[in-house]
C-alpha cells in the first residue's frame, strides 16, 4: 500500500477525518464525519479533549479493521477567532554583487525561516506560514525564484498566529487518540487556494465560509494571499435571532431557518410546515416575510462587518468577485444579499467535478457544509505531491517523519 | 423546565459584602449608602483611605506590615496584611450565609488580600461569590490580576469578572471618566442587588436560599443581570438588558447552565407580560438549563416600576485556564454578535 496521510478537520459541529494515499491522483481510502456538541468544540476550539479523542479514535479504528494504518503525515484543519494574519519579510544572501549565484531551495528555505523571526505576542505561536511572493534584487513579485541568479533573496510570508493553548489542545486531542500531528492548516487558507480558480485568484476574490458558529473569510488578488480572518458569528446566530423574536426553541428556529431559506414555496407548503412545528393546540403565528427579514438582517450584518474589515485593511478595491460557502450558504438568496452589500458579483460555491470524481458523487460529502474539510484535504494532498512547486509544509520543516504510534489505548 | 417555589422564611439569611482595597471599598460604600439589605465591610491597608469610607464595618488590615500606609502595588504585602488581620476579618464574616467579595484586581490590597479571605471563607464553608474588576490595559497589571483569579478560582464558588477595558469601549467617547467608573460600580451593585433581591425579599412565589446555594456552588463564572421596565411598553427593553449583558467578561447568557429569576412589580404586571418575560428569557438559555423564578403576586409597595427583572446564572465548573482564557480572549472590537442586529441598531 502506498504511503498514507491523514487529515483531521475541526469544524464547529463536527470532526471530519480523511485517510488518503500520497499519490498523484487523490485517492481517499477512508472518511468519517463525527458530529460534536458545543461542549466539545465551540467556535473552533477544543473544549473536551476526551470526546474529540474518542471521535478520532473511533474513526481510525474503523479504518484499521480494513487496512494496516500508519499515516506518514497528519494534518489538522482548524479555525479560531483568535487567529491573526500578519505579514513578514525574510531575507537570504545568495552571492555577492560581483558573483551572483543561482538561488537554490536552501536559500528559499533560509529566507522563509528568517521571515518567521518576528516578535509575536506572548502566548501565541505561528500556526502556519505561507510564502506569498519573492523579490530577487530589484526584480519583484516573483512566484518561484528557484534557479534565478541573484545576490539578495527576499520573501514576504503570510503568518497565521494563534494562541498556543488553542493549538496545543488540537494536538493533545489527537495524541489522546494515539496520533501525533504537527502540521496545521488554517481552513480558509486551504479554501482560498483549493476552491477557487486561478483566474479568480488573479482578479481578486473574497471567499467567505459561514459555518455554525464561525465565519472565515480571506482575500486573494494577483494570485497572492492578502488577508484572512475568523469572526465569531455564524448560522447559529440566525437561529438565536429567530429564537429571540419568535420565542421558540433553537431546534424550531433551525427548522424555520431551513424552510425560509428556500426561495420558492407554496402557501400550502408553508401552512403544512408551520403546522408541523407548532405545539398541539398552540399554532405558531409567524409571518414568513418576517423570518426572511431576520435572516437577511443577520447575513447583511455579517457581510457588512467583513466589508468594514476589508476597508480597514485597504482591500476593498482588490476584490472583483465573492464566493460563499459553508452550511449557511444553503440559504438560497445569500448570494443576492452579498451582492447588495459588496456591490460585486457573488456566487455560492459547490463542490466541483474534481471532487465529485474523488468521492464518487457521494452526496453526504459533496456539500458546501463540508467545504473547509474538503479544501484542507486537497491542500494537504497538493503540498505532499507537488515537488515542482514550493512545498510549504516542507519549508516549515515540521511534517516529515513525525507521526506514528497509533491505537495506543 | 421552569419551576416556581413557594415562599420560605428568607429574612434571616445573612449576606455580607466585603470590599477589599480602594476600588472594592468605593463600590461597597455605594452599596452601603443605597441601603441594600446586607451587611457591608470595607478592608484596606491604607488607613487614611479607609477613614473616608462609610460602611457597617471598616477594618484597617496589616497595621504592622504596612503601618497603615497601603500596599502600594505589591500583592505580597496585601497578602501579608490580610494574614496579619485574619482574626479581625473572620470575626466579621464568620456567621455569613453568603459572602460577596468585591475588589479591583491589579494592585496590592485587592489582588493580595482577596485570595486570603477567599481561602479562609472556603475553610469556614461560607458560600462565597467574588465580584472583581480587571485593570485597564494601559495599567499593565493584568498579570497580577490573573494570578489572583487563578488562586481564587480554587476557593470561590462563583466569580463575576468585569473588565474595565470593555466598559471603556461601551461608554461613549464623550462620557466623563467619572461616568465610566460609575458604570463599573453600577454593574457590581446590580450583581449584589440581584442576589439580595432573589434571596432576601419575601415573595409569594419564591426561590429559596438553597436554590441560590445550589446554583452558586456549580462554580465557574457568574452571569448577573437586571432589567427595569418603568412602563408596560418597556418590557422588551428590560428583557434585552437581562439577556444581553455585555458588561460581564467571558460569559453570555447562553453559557449559563442554570438560572434563578426574580420579578418584582408595583402590582400592575399582567399575566401576559409575566409569561412573556419568562418565555423570552427561557428562549435565550441553553435548552436543558433549569430555571427557577420568584414573584410577588400582589405587587411590592417598595417598587415603583412596572417590572424589575433580576437574573443570576452560573456556567458550572471551569478550569482556571478556561476562565482566564475566556477573560483574555482578545478583545478585537468584534461587534456584539450575540445581539440580534435589529436590537443592536435599536440600542445605538
Amino acid at each position: 500500500m502506498a504511503e498514507t496521510f491523514m487529515v483531521v478537520d475541526f469544524c464547529s459541529s463536527k470532526v471530519v477525518t480523511f485517510i488518503a494515499e500520497v499519490s498523484n491522483e487523490l485517492a481517499v481510502k477512508h472518511w468519517d464525519l463525527e458530529p460534536v456538541d458545543s461542549d466539545t468544540i465551540r467556535q473552533g476550539q477544543v473544549y473536551n479533549l476526551e470526546n474529540v479523542a474518542n471521535k478520532v479514535r473511533k474513526s481510525i479504528e474503523e479504518f484499521a479493521k480494513k487496512s494496516k494504518f500508519e499515516p506518514a503525515h497528519v494534518f489538522i484543519g482548524f479555525s479560531d477567532p483568535e487567529i491573526e494574519f500578519i505579514t513578514s519579510i525574510g531575507m537570504a544572501a545568495c552571492g555577492t554583487p560581483e558573483n551572483p549565484s543561482e538561488i537554490t531551495e536552501k536559500h528559499i528555505e533560509q529566507a522563509i525561516k528568517n521571515s518567521h523571526t518576528i516578535k509575536i505576542e506572548e502566548g501565541r505561536s505561528i500556526a502556519q506560514a505561507i510564502p506569498v511572493r519573492f523579490n530577487v534584487d530589484s526584480k519583484t513579485d516573483i512566484k518561484n525564484p528557484k534557479g534565478m541568479l541573484g545576490v539578495r533573496l527576499e520573501v514576504q510570508s503570510a503568518l497565521i498566529t494563534a494562541k498556543k493553548s488553542s493549538l496545543l489542545n488540537y494536538k493533545k486531542a489527537l495524541e489522546k487518540a494515539g496520533i501525533i500531528a504537527e502540521s496545521l492548516i488554517y481552513q480558509i487558507i486551504a479554501e482560498l487556494y483549493e476552491l477557487t480558480t486561478k483566474e479568480e485568484r488573479e482578479n481578486g476574490i473574497l471567499f467567505i465560509d459561514i459555518g455554525r458558529d464561525l465565519t472565515n473569510y480571506g482575500v486573494m488578488s494577483e494570485d497572492q494571499l492578502l488577508f484572512a480572518e475568523t469572526v465569531p458569528v455564524g448560522g447559529i446566530n440566525i437561529n438565536k435571532d429567530l429564537r429571540h423574536y419568535f420565542h421558540i426553541t433553537l431546534d424550531k428556529a433551525e427548522e424555520l431557518k431551513k424552510f425560509y431559506s428556500r426561495k420558492d414555496y407554496t402557501d400550502d407548503e408553508e401552512r403544512e410546515f408551520l403546522n408541523s412545528i407548532s405545539s398541539p393546540g398552540k399554532p405558531l403565528q409567524i409571518r414568513g416575510e418576517l423570518v426572511v427579514q431576520y435572516i437577511t438582517d443577520r447575513l447583511t450584518d455579517i457581510f457588512e462587518y467583513i466589508k468594514e474589515r476589508l476597508h480597514q485593511n485597504d482591500l476593498k478595491d482588490k476584490i472583483t468577485f465573492v464566493k460563499i460557502t459553508g452550511g449557511t450558504s444553503e440559504i438560497e438568496y445569500i448570494d443576492k444579499i452579498a451582492e447588495k452589500v459588496f456591490n460585486i458579483t457573488s456566487e455560492v460555491y459547490k463542490p466541483d467535478e474534481k471532487l465529485e470524481k474523488v468521492f464518487s458523487n457521494n452526496e453526504l460529502l459533496l456539500t458546501n457544509r463540508l467545504s473547509s474539510s474538503l479544501a484542507v484535504l486537497l491542500f494537504a494532498h497538493r503540498k505532499l505531491t507537488s515537488n515542482k512547486e514550493l512545498s510549504e509544509t516542507k519549508i516549515m520543516g515540521n511534517v516529515k517523519g513525525i507521526f506514528k504510534k497509533l491505537f495506543s489505548s | 423546565m421552569i419551576t416556581a417555589y413557594k415562599k420560605n422564611d428568607m429574612t434571616s439569611f445573612k449576606i455580607k459584602v466585603v470590599g477589599v482595597g480602594g476600588a472594592g471599598g468605593n463600590i461597597v460604600q455605594k452599596i452601603y449608602l443605597s441601603g441594600l439589605g446586607c451587611e457591608t465591610i470595607i478592608l484596606n491597608t491604607d488607613s487614611q483611605a479607609i477613614s473616608r469610607h462609610r460602611a457597617h464595618h471598616l477594618i484597617t488590615i496589616g497595621k504592622t506590615v504596612t503601618r497603615g500606609g497601603g500596599a502600594g502595588a505589591d500583592p505580597d504585602l496585601g497578602k501579608k496584611a490580610a494574614e496579619e488581620s485574619i482574626h479581625d476579618i473572620l470575626l466579621k464574616i464568620q456567621n455569613a450565609d453568603l459572602l460577596i467579595l468585591v475588589a479591583g484586581l491589579g494592585n496590592g490590597t485587592g489582588s493580595g488580600a482577596s485570595p486570603v479571605i477567599a481561602k479562609y471563607a472556603r475553610e469556614k464553608n461560607i458560600l462565597t461569590v467574588g465580584v472583581f474588576t480587571l485593570p485597564f490595559e494601559a495599567e499593565g497589571k493584568k498579570d497580577v490580576a490573573f494570578k489572583a483569579i487563578a488562586e481564587m478560582e480554587k476557593y470561590l464558588n462563583t466569580m463575576v469578572i468585569i473588565d474595565n477595558n470593555v466598559i471603556s469601549e461601551l461608554v461613549s467617547m464623550e462620557s466623563s471618566v467619572k461616568d465610566a467608573f460609575d458604570l463599573v460600580d453600577r454593574v457590581v451593585k446590580n450583581c449584589v442587588e440581584s442576589i439580595i433581591s432573589i434571596v432576601q425579599e419575601a415573595s409569594d412565589v419564591n426561590v429559596d436560599f438553597n436554590d441560590l446555594k445550589s446554583l452558586i456552588s456549580r462554580g465557574g463564572l457568574g452571569y448577573f443581570a437586571k432589567g427595569i421596565a418603568e412602563k408596560p411598553e418597556d418590557v422588551d427593553k428590560a428583557i434585552e438588558s437581562v439577556v444581553f449583558n455585555p458588561l460581564l467578561t467571558g460569559v453570555t447568557i447562553s453559557d449559563v447552565k442554570g438560572a434563578l429569576i426574580n420579578i418584582k412589580s408595583n402590582g400592575d404586571l399582567t399575566m401576559n407580560h409575566f409569561r412573556e418575560i419568562l418565555d423570552k428569557i427561557r428562549a435565550h438559555l441553553p435548552e436543558k438549563a433549569p430555571i427557577k423564578y420568584g414573584l410577588q403576586k400582589e405587587g411590592d409597595h417598595r417598587v415603583d416600576s412596572y417590572a424589575e427583572i433580576y437574573l443570576i446564572g452560573t456556567t458550572g465548573k471551569r478550569t482556571t485556564d478556561e476562565v482566564i482564557d475566556k477573560i483574555t480572549s482578545k478583545q478585537r472590537n468584534w461587534r456584539n454578535f450575540e445581539i440580534p442586529p435589529g436590537v443592536r441598531k435599536h440600542k445605538k
